[in-house]
């Protein structure tokens, strides 16, 4: 009965609908949206469980429909949902974790007067990314793709007064939708190179794709993940998206939704063994992108002071980590992280909306300080997930990060794996800066020395993740779960040894940790480093300032440009000039030699677009 | 001799479906005072007659519906089998009309999008009410006489009748914006029937030309000689083919409009009252791009191969540009009229793609285009009415007390940029296939488009609602409003999900045509 994966993602959908739309219409009682906002949910595990114990191993697809014809007549895009070891770890993850948040939301946001529309958008998000990962086809995959996307920006924005959710939400849709258009024009290639868009084509025996357009059908995958994923230089968005409710944060820009670019390179490695070896460095591409973003994220992440940006630029950190995975060949270490990262960043992120909550909105590190004794439970919560994201045993980030730079070793990938280990060292110095800034040394504002009691329910769910965080990783020593990741393709069995990767990245990591306690330890707030140095990480090496001035501002320039001289003056100008020359021939002439300056610029302008067009009709003969 | 079959039923139905609306023109002017109730029934029952001729045609064989009669004859010479002249009556002009995929989609949507412009109030904005003329008989009566206009164009089958509908829409339209345009309706009305009229002239050059071709070629004053799609019709002079295409392009481009032939486009849209407005950016501008595809792509496909560099390079200049100036614009009637010359763009690319799948999706989108730019006229009359203005500046945080409008507006809006599993991203995904097939570059550039479609699609989205929330008592959507736009945001939908209702049929059709 593994055809119940159908049941997954239309739960949720139909929880969107009766939320968004029947809501809208009838007056519904809090407690009936949080029956159907979290039970839809609920429902929706309890069917990846179902299609999960009742799996026969082999690869389903079901329920196929007609969405287009394409090509010629007679030949179709079709769509379906796919059943496989993947699509179901996915969407255990996916909906499991969903769970959980969704019930934290409930006290999280239980005095907000967006209650029912909140948990409308979560189920619509819910519903997008289950869809996004059991389609069976590329293009299935960018709606679902997208959707998420539009969930994103939906709840991102979901304080849509506030001028800076505005901001980011709209910079986070338009980014993501940069990512769609290389998935598109992906598509397009596979259909040129091969004439078909579903996944199961490319597992089929004898086919012979032409290796430079899968080439570039990859890469331009990897803009999308990259945009998903938060990946150099599309990471753009996803710091700002900070400015959406916590619980958002930890589920869809954290746990789940920016893991989608993992899984879209991991579902794409069959591609990759088509390449041959002219062009394997593509693989190469994803796992330096992955590595310098990983390097890059961790050092701004070293200077943050809101909490959420730290746990923020960290996720963008680990998700390079699952990026330099799938580089390197280790594909069951990048979903094995992912599946961890997604339980322990999921409980920093709703251990960070307690401290949040329980201060009164104050997400300030330097404003905190000596929590400790305080909020007991969540600085028990917070420190699982610290030594988790930190790589220390027995927690689950040590086993699956460990992974990931055995994998590296392994393959002789030795440049990356030691950008591997100084990441690691890294992580453990960020992470341990920001407990220590939060629960160590006195209290620094009045908000911090008398923290609100926060609701049960965002206490449970807190703990049930801090649980997951600390037996996650014990998967390497269940044969059963290591035969599924090892399905998922790798060069090094799944399981933990002691080599020397491991010796040297546990030895990073406390050697991380030990710095934070030297610097932090006893209540600073500061490190002993240079102002410019600083103030350089904290600005994102000026990546966020190229942005603005490279391109937003260009962009809204040319526009301006267009509108108002070319649209409104100069074809005015025509317009009069034909008119003129109706009327009274002559002043055409007199008006062309005293026309303005700028309009001899924009003659100028008609003449470059007409070469250019000229340059496309040349080559197409 | 052949191809004079004359089959009432077909011919009839179809004289029906052209006309129907024209005579609801009169009626709405005889009996003035019920103008809209009679323009309404007439929609309704036009919207019903077109489903039928959608069934007939899914229903046919080679898809197709058609019928011919001889209008004008005159007494030709033709050989009989010893070799002798004699006189025969042959036909000059033939009253021809046909349905097939390629047309009966545009004739559904026309159908939908009258019925939708009586039913909708007269979004009476004009600073100079007390002279204006939206909601008398006469507007009603003009919006009926274009729409039997606009189908001419979609469902004539002789260059000639084409002809005679495509300059003769324009009468009402120049009257419908002259008189109720909100702002300088003379010198609007005036710039763009001189647009048209120089375009028609520049069509009427390029089928003069194809007549003389054709004479040339011995094939005398044959009627079907008028008739399209005759194998080995256009089989003469290549130069004189590339010519003639190109005067004809010429014609329809600035109907589409391609930039830089767009001039009457923004206050044609924007100053146009709503329901006005759907049917010429709705509908009006389709009769362009089918022109295109029909008696340009499809009539010469070797010209039009020729010119293919030209035109992409124009038509993906108009999918920058429009979307450029979209992103600066400041009122919402703006915006959706720069977006729709975004669009318009977009189909024009499909189909000058030469292939199936451009020119499938050429035709899907022309369907979507139609809906969505309707249902986006439409909200922004409805929040320019209750802002008292249409420039983004006057709203600002709507979306917390105006939840449905609010809801609408981000599913129109959506649409528009084209969000994948709505209409839109059906019919681009398949144009871009299209183009990439034809040359990757074409693709590409387009691609980025869409990247601006999301930018200005969600900057008007936010500038409205989104933001600091402005002290303001207007209400959120009423029922009747909604009513209106519901039906428009469900073929968002539909179309988005089961595209395939369009395509196939198209592909099937144009698979016949090669």
């Amino acid at each position: 009965m593994a055809d119940v994966i159908w049941l997954v993602p239309t739960m949720p959908l139909l929880g969107f609908i009766i939320l968004g739309l029947v809501g809208q219409l009838v007056l519904l009682p809090r407690v009936v949206v949080v029956v159907i906002g979290c039970g839809s949910v609920a429902l929706s595990f309890a069917a990846a469980v179902w299609a999960a114990l009742s799996y026969s191993g082999a690869s389903v697809t079901d329920f196929r429909y007609v969405w287009t014809s394409v090509d010629s007549a007679g030949k179709y895009i079709e769509f379906g949902l796919l059943t496989d070891k993947l699509s179901l770890t996915m969407l255990l993850v996916v909906t499991g974790v969903s769970l959980l948040i969704h019930i934290y939301s409930i006290g999280y946001m239980a005095h907000d007067s967006g209650f029912r529309r909140y948990f409308a958008y979560l189920n619509l998000f819910v519903f997008a990314m289950c869809l996004l990962v059991a389609a069976d086809n590329y293009l299935l995959l960018l709606i679902g793709w997208a959707n998420v996307g539009l969930a994103s920006f939906l709840l991102i924005g979901f304080w849509f007064n506030r001028p800076r959710a505005v901001g980011a939400a709209r910079l986070a849709i338009v980014v993501n939708v940069i990512g769609d258009v290389g998935i598109m024009l992906a598509i397009f290639l596979l259909i040129v190179n091969v004439g078909w868009v579903n996944y199961s084509y490319f597992t089929a025996t004898d086919i012979r794709p032409d290796p430079a357009l899968l080439a570039a059908t990859l890469l331009l995958l990897l803009v999308g993940a990259a945009a998903k994923s938060a990946q150099l230089p599309l990471y753009i968005w996803l710091p700002d998206a900070m400015e959406g409710p916590t619980p958002v944060s930890a589920l869809m820009h954290a746990a789940t939704m920016v893991t989608a670019g993992v899984y879209l390179l991991v579902r794409s490695a069959p591609l990759f063994t088509y390449l041959g070896d002219n062009l394997a460095w593509v693989q190469g591409v994803v796992g330096w992108v992955g590595a310098i973003t990983a390097l890059f994220a961790a050092t701004v992440a070293l200077t943050q002071r809101d909490i959420k940006r730290v746990l923020a630029y960290s996720t963008i950190s680990q998700l390079g980590y699952m990026f330099l995975a799938v580089g390197v060949g280790a594909n069951d270490a990048a979903i094995f992280h992912l599946a961890t990262h997604a339980f322990f960043k999921a409980c920093l992120f709703l251990s960070a909306g307690i401290i949040i909550h329980a201060l009164a909105d104050e997400q300030d590190m330097l404003k905190m300080g000596g929590l400790g004794g305080k909020l007991r439970l969540v600085a028990t919560t917070f420190a699982i997930g610290t030594l988790a994201l930190a790589a220390i045993p027995p927690f689950a980030g040590f086993f699956s990060k460990d992974a990931i730079l055995e994998g590296a070793f392994a393959g002789n990938y030795y440049t990356l794996w030691l950008v591997g280990i100084i990441v690691a060292f890294l992580t453990a110095l960020y992470m341990g800066r920001a407990f220590l800034l939060i629960f160590a040394g006195q209290p620094r504002s009045a908000a911090a020395q008398h923290p609100h009691a926060v609701p049960t329910s965002m206490n449970w769910t807190t703990a049930a993740l801090a649980l997951l965080s600390i037996v996650g990783g014990f998967a390497v020593f269940v044969p059963q779960l290591v035969d599924i990741f090892r399905s998922f393709g790798s060069h090094e069995e799944l399981g933990f040894k002691f080599s020397l990767s491991a010796i040297i990245s546990l030895a990073a990591a406390l050697a991380g940790l030990a710095l934070a306690y030297i610097l932090y330890g006893r209540g600073q707030t500061s490190a002993p480093v240079p102002v410019w140095l600083r103030n350089a990480a904290a600005n994102g090496w000026g990546v966020p300032w190229l942005y603005r001035e490279g391109i937003t501002d260009v962009v809204q320039a040319v526009a301006r440009f267009v509108l108002v001289l070319f649209d409104r003056d100069f074809l005015e100008d025509v317009n009069r000039a034909i008119r003129n020359t109706f009327g009274g021939g002559g002043r055409l002439l007199s008006r062309g030699e005293t026309g303005v300056l700028r309009n001899y610029a924009l003659v100028v302008l008609v003449g470059v677009v007409v070469i250019v067009i000229y340059a496309l009709a040349g080559g197409a003969r | 001799m052949s191809g004079f079959g004359f089959n009432f039923d077909a011919l009839f139905y179809l004289t029906v479906v052209l006309f129907l609306p024209l005579v609801g023109a009169v009626v709405a002017l005889v009996f003035r005072n019920a103008a809209k109730t009679v323009a309404i029934v007439f929609a309704g029952l036009e919207l019903l007659l077109a489903a039928g001729l959608l069934a007939a045609v899914l229903n046919a064989d080679q898809l197709t519906v058609s019928g011919s009669m001889d209008w004008v004859t005159i007494t030709g010479q033709t050989l009989d089998a010893s070799g002798g002249k004699i006189d025969t009556p042959v036909a000059l002009i033939r009253y021809a009309l046909l349905a097939d995929p390629l047309s009966v989609w545009l004739v559904l949507l026309t159908a939908l999008l009258l019925l939708v412009a009586v039913l909708a109030p007269a979004y009476n904005n004009s600073p100079h009410r007390e002279r204006d003329y939206v909601g008398t008989a006469g507007y009603y009566a003009g919006l009926l006489a274009l729409v039997s206009g606009m189908l001419g164009v979609f469902l004539a089958h002789s260059v000639f009748l084409f002809y005679i509908f495509w300059e003769a829409m324009l009468v009402p339209a120049y009257f419908l914006i002259a008189g109720s345009a909100r702002e300088r309706g003379s010198p609007i009305a005036m710039r763009f029937i001189l647009y048209a009229i120089g375009g028609g002239l520049l069509m009427l050059v390029g089928f003069i030309g194809l007549g003389a071709a054709m004479a040339g070629k011995n094939f005398g004053f044959n009627p079907d000689a008028w008739l399209l799609h005759l194998p080995g019709m256009t089989d003469f002079d290549p130069q004189a083919q590339s010519l003639i295409f190109l005067a004809i392009v010429l014609g329809v481009a600035v109907k589409i409009p391609l930039v830089p032939l767009h001039s009457w486009l923004p206050d044609t849209y924007a100053e146009s009252p709503a329901p006005v407005t759907v049917l010429i950016a709705g509908v009006m501008s389709k009769t362009g791009v089918y022109a295109l595809l029909r008696f340009g792509v499809l009539l010469f496909p070797t010209a039009a191969q020729q010119w293919q560099g030209w035109l992409a390079g124009f038509a993906i200049v108009g999918i920058l540009y429009g979307a450029l100036a979209a992103l600066d614009a400041n009122s919402l009637q703006r915006i959706a009229a720069y977006a729709s010359l975004s669009h318009m763009s977009f189909i024009a690319l499909g189909i000058v793609t030469g292939n199936a799948n451009g020119q499938t999706g050429a035709i899907l989108q022309m369907v979507n285009h139609g809906v969505i730019i309707a249902a986006l006229f439409l909200i922004a009359a409805m929040l320019e009415r209750r802002a008292g203005s249409r420039n983004l500046t006057a709203f600002g945080g709507w979306g917390n007390k105006r939840p449905v409008l609010a809801t609408m507006f981000m599913l129109i809006a959506l649409a528009t940029l084209g969000l994948p599993g709505l209409s839109s991203f059906a019919g681009e995904f398949l144009i871009m296939t299209g183009a990439w097939q034809a040359r990757p570059v074409y693709a590409i550039l387009a691609v980025l488009g869409v990247i601006l479609a999301a930018w200005y699609a969600v900057r008007m989205y936010q500038r409205v609602m989104h933001g600091a929330e402005r002290e303001h008592n207007s209400p959120d959507m009423r029922g009747s409003e909604l009513a209106l736009i519901l039906p428009l945001v469900l073929l968002f939908f539909i179309l988005g999900l089961a595209p395939n209702i369009i395509t196939r049929s198209v592909l099937d059709m144009l698979g016949g045509l090669r």
